[in-house]
């Protein structure tokens, strides 16, 4: 057995162990603003007011139609650029170009606009007599929502928005790729990088961050499954395990 | 003269270029069953759905026991209810069923029943569940109360969504060809309910293609045809005798 204890895999495993957790920060940090930001946007491009509706819609365009990569650069100069006149008369500076508030800050606009377009296609796919049992028993558009709109435009969307959680935490590998380190503070992709640097044994030390991402996703999927069985009790088929499919380039 | 529960003149509707309904008027006295029958696309289910305003009418005016619904217009012209609030009342006091009977999937049956009493009206849960139970019971199903909706047959489900629309009392229910959607052998026991409805006085206005119910059962009967009304009365007189060549050659096709 002492081989494979002593092989550089094994070891690197309690190694990235700390590492893991700031990617898992990140995506968590992200999701609680994320997803209310997200039904916010998909209300809006659903709205007939036409400024409401516009301006969700050219959000949603600018944010998917950019790469992630592009808009951590861009956010981070932004930063930079205000910080002599804005950011740090007013003290804030330390907080706003830290990785650890600007990475889950373009994380969440960046997943805001691929889960809006998820929240409105599920929007536009409620079963339309069911909202209208709903009006014609004299609810108001307020409580059609609750009780009829949102759950099932949260049922349908679901198994995307799982896609979309899961891509959201694949993501957050980019974020020291465009973001400077603050001391020790290192994912999974810079402490592998620094592992590589010293034996150049690329793949194992790749592998094991993939190895983290792997189990965390495990944990993720297993957590939406439940959370999927319980949006889908009240359908007699056999609910069919979600599939998801990761888009790993964007 | 008493006040007609539910009385409607002149309702015109188009959509877009084309004018569907060209001014048609009802009035529903209590107790009344009203069978609207005509081929499809001669406007009656378009009709129906606009007198609860699932369809908004262009022109026309819509009293529930004497209170008229207000209109008023937009900026661009389209017809609106100035006080959204009295459509919400006026809904909740008219039921309607549905072809497709648009249960909550969601929801269990019991669940389905006591929504409406318990958000729109703000009836307390518990009162609603005994009040439930006893709808349930009306229309057979009780024993169904927890399951959900694809779990039941057409026939159940149709029952339940009566059970829905009796559960906020109104004062006239609507059916929208309740039993289009069902299997032959299921569509009598919907009908039977439906008979028992009327049995007890309940003001109802049915759109249907069961020409046995509309003959038997209801009290008044109205032929559409393009948009008008071709011929109405007493449903004996009407299918028995129909003056316009268009009700002949209906019934003839219909083979009642």
């Amino acid at each position: 057995m002492d081989w494979l204890l002593n092989s550089s895999f094994v070891q690197d495993i309690p190694v990235l162990a700390k590492p893991a957790l700031f990617n898992l920060y990140f995506a968590l940090a992200a999701i609680p603003i994320s997803f209310p930001f997200a039904l916010v946007l998909a209300l809006g491009k659903n709205s007939p007011n036409w400024l409401l509706s516009n301006f969700s819609r050219g959000y949603i365009y600018a944010f998917r139609g950019s790469p992630l990569f592009v808009q951590f650069f861009m956010f981070y100069s932004i930063a930079l650029s205000l910080n002599q006149a804005y950011l740090k008369p007013m003290g804030i500076d330390h907080i706003v170009l830290h990785p650890l508030f600007l990475g889950p800050f373009v994380l969440t606009l960046n997943s805001a606009a691929y889960a809006a377009e998820i929240f409105y296609g599920a929007l536009k796919n409620v079963p339309r007599g069911e909202i209208e049992a709903a009006k014609a028993v004299g609810m108001s558009g307020r409580q059609t929502f609750k009780a009829v709109t949102w759950p099932n435009m949260i049922r349908l969307a679901w198994p995307s928005y799982t896609n979309e959680v899961i891509f959201l935490f694949h993501a957050t590998a980019l974020v020291y790729f465009t973001l400077p380190v603050i001391n020790e503070q290192k994912d999974l992709m810079n402490k592998a990088g620094e592992l590589f640097e010293k034996d150049y044994a690329l793949f194992t030390h790749y592998s094991v961050a993939a190895l983290y991402f792997l189990i965390i996703s495990l944990v993720l999927f297993y957590i939406s499954n439940l959370i999927n069985r319980r949006l889908n009790r009240h359908r007699v088929q056999k609910v069919s395990k979600l599939k998801v499919r990761p888009n790993y380039v964007r | 003269m008493s006040t007609a529960v539910l009385s409607v003149q002149n309702i015109k509707k188009s959509f877009g270029e084309l004018e569907v309904l060209h001014g048609l008027s009802l009035e529903a006295q209590k107790g009344d069953v009203i069978s609207m029958i005509g081929s499809s696309g001669s406007g009656k289910s378009t009709f129906l759905r606009c007198l609860n305003l699932l369809e908004m009418p262009d022109t026309g005016e819509i009293a529930l026991n004497g209170e008229s619904l207000v209109f008023s217009h937009n900026r661009q012209k389209q017809r609106i209810v100035s006080d959204q609030k009295q459509v919400q009342r006026f809904r909740s006091r008219i039921g309607m069923v549905f072809q497709q009977f648009n249960l909550w999937s969601h929801l269990t049956i019991l669940q389905n029943v006591i929504e409406a009493p318990v958000r729109v009206l703000g009836v307390d849960k518990v009162e609603a569940i005994d009040q439930a139970m006893v709808y349930l019971e009306k229309v057979g199903i009780a024993q169904k109360a927890d399951v959900y909706p694809t779990q039941l047959s057409g026939g159940q489900q149709q029952r339940v969504a009566i059970a829905r629309a009796l559960a906020m009392r109104p004062e006239a229910i609507l059916f929208d060809e309740p039993t289009s959607a069902l299997d032959p052998e299921l569509v009598g026991e919907v009908l039977n309910v439906m008979r028992q409805l009327a049995d007890e006085g309940t003001t109802m206005v049915v759109v249907t293609h069961e020409m046995s119910f509309a003959r038997d059962v209801s009290n008044k009967a109205i032929f559409l045809h393009q948009g008008l009304i071709e011929e109405a009365g007493e449903p004996q007189e009407l299918f028995n005798n129909p003056k316009s060549e268009r009700l002949q050659q209906f019934l003839s096709n219909t083979g009642s």
